[in-house]
């Protein structure tokens, strides 16, 4: 076992570096003759604009350039896509509307870009950003979903009757309707999941530079995966091949999904860069990210669970009403339909279920891919409609889980919306965590709690997250001449710790000692494909083309090897980093095998370089599932939530390394447990304004205000992956907040309330204990 | 953020060297929010740090805080004094939603003047009917006095006219004599305040006193000669502060700040009242 062996505890290699500032990340880069950008926002929801000045900006000193839609339109320069087709039930394509770099004689949120100023400095483009003459005519603004799918709605697109982007279905609708014809029993609930503000620590920034001479951009920005975007700023947006952009990632502090997309500021400083020549730079600000980075979850969803006598599930049909915002970002209607549904049926048998999504533009920041990604939505329903179903047949919520999950001996699973589970023991994991939990414990608690007039719940969620992504995955192995072995990934890490995990896996594979391996990623020049990371699928996907590169690496130094130490290469064998001949104690380790090869090809000699690229297919996605179990206690008093314990219990196949496993849950419960409980995204319903537009309105969870997050790992492995991983960036936040409201609801079913919408603040837990039927 | 259309930074020594106060001019002292978000109005900032104020002195009458004494500073003389009001003290700063950064920049004067229902110094002063020393007619008029509830007459207004200038707040003496205690709710618990109450016993006249803040628009001081009974707290709450002077926002609904409001007030009155009964 060494260091850095598989399974192992080991501490993040990134981590002192980036403790110690020696991070680069986009804004730290400063090239020579760098301009500066700063884009001019609508004040409105909604408005038509009716002139532009920009004669009195141009005149502030140092300013290079102010573009306007305009100017985008007369160079040809395309709009940001929408990468999701999709057919409506009646056969129809969703709706197709732009999304113009610069606004197009309208905007359409709060925040929508009309103006793109480029001067030497920040100031001086601030300067005259402020002397730029826009004239608005206000228009009404909707902000709510359903309210946007009223008859006498205002239109955020003249041409999208009722703002319906989309009206999707999946699932056997009639297979489900008779399967509720006969059940015993129905149980109902509507949920809102509320919208939330991403909230990188890092703000998002692109800085382009152009040269004319081989007409390419290099764009170094913070991504999650530059090659997405390359492939669209180019054919898309500047109608040229995706090569003649370079992208690059430098570190990147959080991602979350909100930086996977292309983004209007990417295309704006290329513009910028291409026009003037020079390098040109954009950085958000905190209060400017509230307004430009797309915003995550905001569905309204009803839910139908049909039970048969015994309390089986028989069929799960849900209606989903999902905030797309005033434009379709990359992946926006993806997440609630194809992503969303594909867990609904969970880790339960359903034997049938029928999903309706209707996507809806309102005057609203785009809502796109958040930590889970439509998973935490559907999860969220799931679990709370489990609950409700079990007060409503009296059955212990535990036991109706417990009696309607799908067993080890069942995998794997077809499920009804065309998931094939490939393993799972959930009952295992259940059992697990309620045992650390001390479930069964949990009367003395709440009697202790209620002697300090406190109300103590209770709440459990077993979630089922399916991972996803590119379908396949790259990875180079080069030897390079100062030693080290340099591993050349697709993936992009945002913070995850892929440094030390892919470091963990390549020496274990080929025995080299971790501190010899270096990561490489973010250069879309020097790794020509990567599927970047999104979707928890980076260690499954990148772990598998590293193992094939590995093999490779191994079959030649095989060969390499026979030739230096004048073996037959069948009698070469490859243990612990070293090639030896089976049955004596004559062979060379990796290393020296690759630097002298290294130096007999320099030398004008024959020799094998072992440096190696590797494409692995993804063939099958995962299914990292657990258990979450959440303690709260109320005070029925003021309404203020404290989640005082909490435990998972996860199946994320094998991990790599527990330590970032944990890490990653730790996150993921975080960000739960803020949507759960502290964070909301409020818009004024007429003006459309922003009201929690920064930290003092929108209240993110602050590590004060966690319990101690136990990670228990109960390791089933993948059966569709050599390594046997499922996955673990995402689960987190996909059981956390189910099992926080869950929870909560716990504790307020004694006072009467059976119902409450995220998030649980103070306010509203007190108003629902007023408005409840049975309120002390 | 850099304010872009400042055209002129005045440092003055003295007094006299204020300069006439002009439209598009602002006080800068610790400038924590005025160098939070564009100020496309102003053109020219009249810096009070270099007049040197103390920030804090102990006077024969009490409490002298300059508006210009930082949050640090007034934290570290809630935590070194002996006084039993210096509990309120800290407990007001740790009130301000803010990092060491800010505690180290932002300014007693700058959170009363910015007037926001939940500004805590708004109500520090508040509870500790302490008066506002302010300089007219650009610094170098008249003084003219009066006490916070008057100052801050609602979200983001006071009574402050263009060119006033908050010199101090002062606390009177028998004021850092009196018992407190103190109730505050947020979103999380570092947060901005929803409601936050004080109330105060002054042990020799059992005189007590609740000041309501955050919950509603503007501060309000109910005094009464000694502690009231529950119910007479209630009425007085009643009347002086209709439904409509809660606030309304993100923070919390009107009846739930209603609710808080007389919730902690009557913790308050049983916590005070023990110290008398």
């Amino acid at each position: 076992m060494t260091t850095f062996g598989l399974a192992q505890p080991v501490r993040r290699v990134e981590d002192p570096r980036l403790l110690k500032g020696e991070g680069r990340y986009t804004d730290d880069i400063q090239p020579a003759g760098q301009l500066r950008g700063v884009v001019v926002r609508s004040p409105y929801a909604a408005a038509r604009i009716t002139g532009i000045r920009t004669e009195e900006a141009l005149k502030v000193p140092g300013v290079a350039a102010v573009y306007t839609g305009a100017d985008l339109k007369t160079d040809g320069i395309g709009g940001l896509p929408c990468l999701v087709p999709m057919t409506n039930r009646d056969g129809s394509h969703r709706a197709n509307v732009p999304h113009p770099v610069l606004a197009d004689g309208a905007v359409r949120h709060v925040g929508d870009p009309v103006a793109f100023v480029v001067a030497e400095t920040v100031e001086a483009a601030r300067d005259a950003a402020e002397l730029i003459e826009i004239d608005y005519d206000g228009l009404s603004a909707v902000t709510d979903p359903e309210a946007a799918l009223k008859a006498d709605a205002p239109l955020v697109w003249p041409d999208v009757s009722g703002n319906q982007v989309f009206d999707w279905e999946i699932g056997d609708r009639a297979k489900t309707e008779a399967l509720f014809a006969q059940a015993a029993r129905v149980t109902k609930l509507r949920i809102v999941n509320n919208r939330v503000v991403v909230a990188s620590m890092e703000a998002r920034a692109a800085l382009a530079e152009y040269d004319a001479s081989s007409g390419r951009w290099t764009l170094s920005t913070n991504t999650q995966g530059g090659w997405l975007l390359k492939d669209q700023i180019g054919p898309e947006v500047f109608h040229v091949e995706a090569d003649k952009f370079r992208v690059i990632t430098p570190d990147v502090g959080g991602g979350f999904g909100m930086k996977l997309f292309l983004y209007a500021e990417h295309v704006l400083t290329c513009y910028a860069a291409r026009k003037l020549g020079r390098p040109v730079k954009w950085t958000s600000d905190r209060s400017e990210a509230f307004l430009c980075d797309t915003h995550g979850r905001d569905n309204v969803t009803e839910g139908e669970i049909a039970t048969d006598a015994d309390g089986r599930f028989l069929a799960l049909r849900t209606r989903n009403i999902a905030n797309m915002g005033a434009y379709l970002s990359n992946f926006g209607p993806y997440i609630p339909t194809f992503a969303g549904t594909g867990v609904l049926a969970s880790v339960y048998g359903f034997q049938s279920v029928y999903a309706n999504v209707v996507g809806v533009f309102t005057n609203t920041v785009p809502v796109d891919a958040y930590r889970g990604a439509g998973r935490p939505e559907s999860n969220y329903l799931v679990e709370r409609l489990i609950d409700e179903t079990a007060r409503a047949l009296g059955i212990d919520r535990v036991e109706l889980r417990r009696r309607n999950m799908v067993l080890p001996t069942q995998m794997p699973h077809q499920t009804p919306v065309g998931k094939t589970y490939d393993s799972g023991d959930f009952l295992r994991v259940l059992d697990a965590g309620l045992a650390r939990f001390d479930w069964a414990g949990f009367d003395a608690r709440r009697a202790q709690a209620a002697a300090r007039g406190k109300l103590l719940g209770r709440g459990l969620s077993y979630y089922l997250e399916a991972t996803g992504g590119a379908p396949s995955e790259r990875a180079e192995i080069r030897f390079a001449d100062d030693g080290f072995v340099d591993v050349y990934v697709g993936t992009q890490s945002t913070g995850q710790g892929h440094e030390t995990a892919y470091v963990q896996l390549t020496a274990d594979r080929l025995g080299v000692d971790g501190s010899r391996v270096r990561i490489r990623q973010g250069d879309t020049d020097t790794i020509p494909v990567g599927g970047g990371t999104g979707g928890a699928r980076s260690l499954y996907s990148e772990g598998q083309a590293i193992l094939a590169t590995a093999a490779t690496v191994i079959e030649k130094g095989k060969r390499a090897a026979s030739e230096m130490l004048e073996a037959a290469p069948a009698d070469i064998a490859f243990a612990a980093g070293r090639f030896s001949i089976v049955g004596t104690d004559r062979g060379v380790d990796i290393l020296t095998l690759a630097a002298e090869q290294h130096r007999a090809i320099r030398e004008g000699r024959e020799g094998t370089i072992l440096d190696t690229a590797e494409v692995a297919k993804v063939d099958a996605h995962t299914f990292p599932n657990g258990c979450h179990l959440a303690e709260v206690e109320v005070d029925p008093d003021t309404g203020h939530i404290e989640v005082v314990r909490y435990v998972v219990s996860d199946d994320v196949g094998k991990a790599i390394n527990p330590l970032i496993v944990r890490g990653q849950v730790h996150g993921g419960v975080a960000q739960g447990i803020g949507q759960a409980v502290f964070e909301h995204t409020v818009f004024d319903p007429d003006s459309g304004q922003l009201l929690s537009g920064s930290f003092m309105d929108y209240a993110l969870p602050r590590a004060g205000d966690l319990p101690d997050i136990d990670v228990d790992l109960v390791e089933v492995p993948c059966a569709t992956n050599p390594l046997g991983v499922k996955g673990a960036g995402e689960a987190g936040a996909v059981g956390s907040p189910p099992a926080v409201m869950n929870a909560i609801l716990d504790a307020l079913s004694s006072r009467g309330v059976l119902q409450l919408d995220m998030p649980a603040t103070p306010a509203r837990v007190w108003e629902a204990l007023q408005a409840a039927p049975r309120a002390a | 953020m850099d304010l872009n259309t400042i055209e002129e930074l005045m440092t003055p020594g003295l007094r006299n060297e204020l300069p006439p106060w002009r439209t598009g001019d602002a006080w800068l002292a610790g400038g924590t929010w005025l160098f939070s978000e564009p100020q496309p109005a102003l053109r020219r900032l009249i810096d009070l740090t270099t007049l040197g104020w103390q920030p804090i002195a102990e006077t024969p009458d009490g409490l002298e805080i300059a508006a210009t004494c930082t949050i640090a500073d007034l934290a570290a003389f809630g935590s070194d004094s002996a006084l039993p009001a210096a509990a309120l003290v800290l407990q007001c700063c740790e009130a301000l939603l803010g990092s060491f950064k800010v505690w180290n920049m932002a300014t007693v004067g700058g959170n009363i003047c910015m007037s926001l229902p939940a500004g805590p110094m708004i109500s520090l002063a508040t509870a500790l009917d302490a008066e506002a020393v302010i300089w007219t007619e650009s610094g170098r008029g008249p003084e003219r006095r009066c006490r916070i509830p008057e100052l801050v007459t609602g979200p983001h207004e006071n009574s402050l006219q263009p060119g006033d200038l908050l010199r101090a707040i002062r606390v009177p003496l028998r004021a850092l004599h009196w018992k407190t205690a103190f109730r505050r709710i947020s979103l999380n618990p570092i947060g901005r305040s929803g409601a936050l109450l004080i109330g105060t016993l002054d042990s020799a006249t059992d005189g007590f006193a609740l000041t309501v803040t955050a919950a509603t628009r503007r501060p309000a001081r109910l005094v009464f000669p000694g502690v009231p009974d529950a119910g007479s707290l209630g009425a007085k709450l009643d009347q002086l502060i209709l439904p409509s002077a809660y606030c309304d926002d993100v923070h919390g609904s009107p009846d739930w700040r209603q609710h808080v409001t007389r919730l902690f007030a009557e913790e308050i009155r049983r916590e005070l009242g023990a110290a008398v009964w």
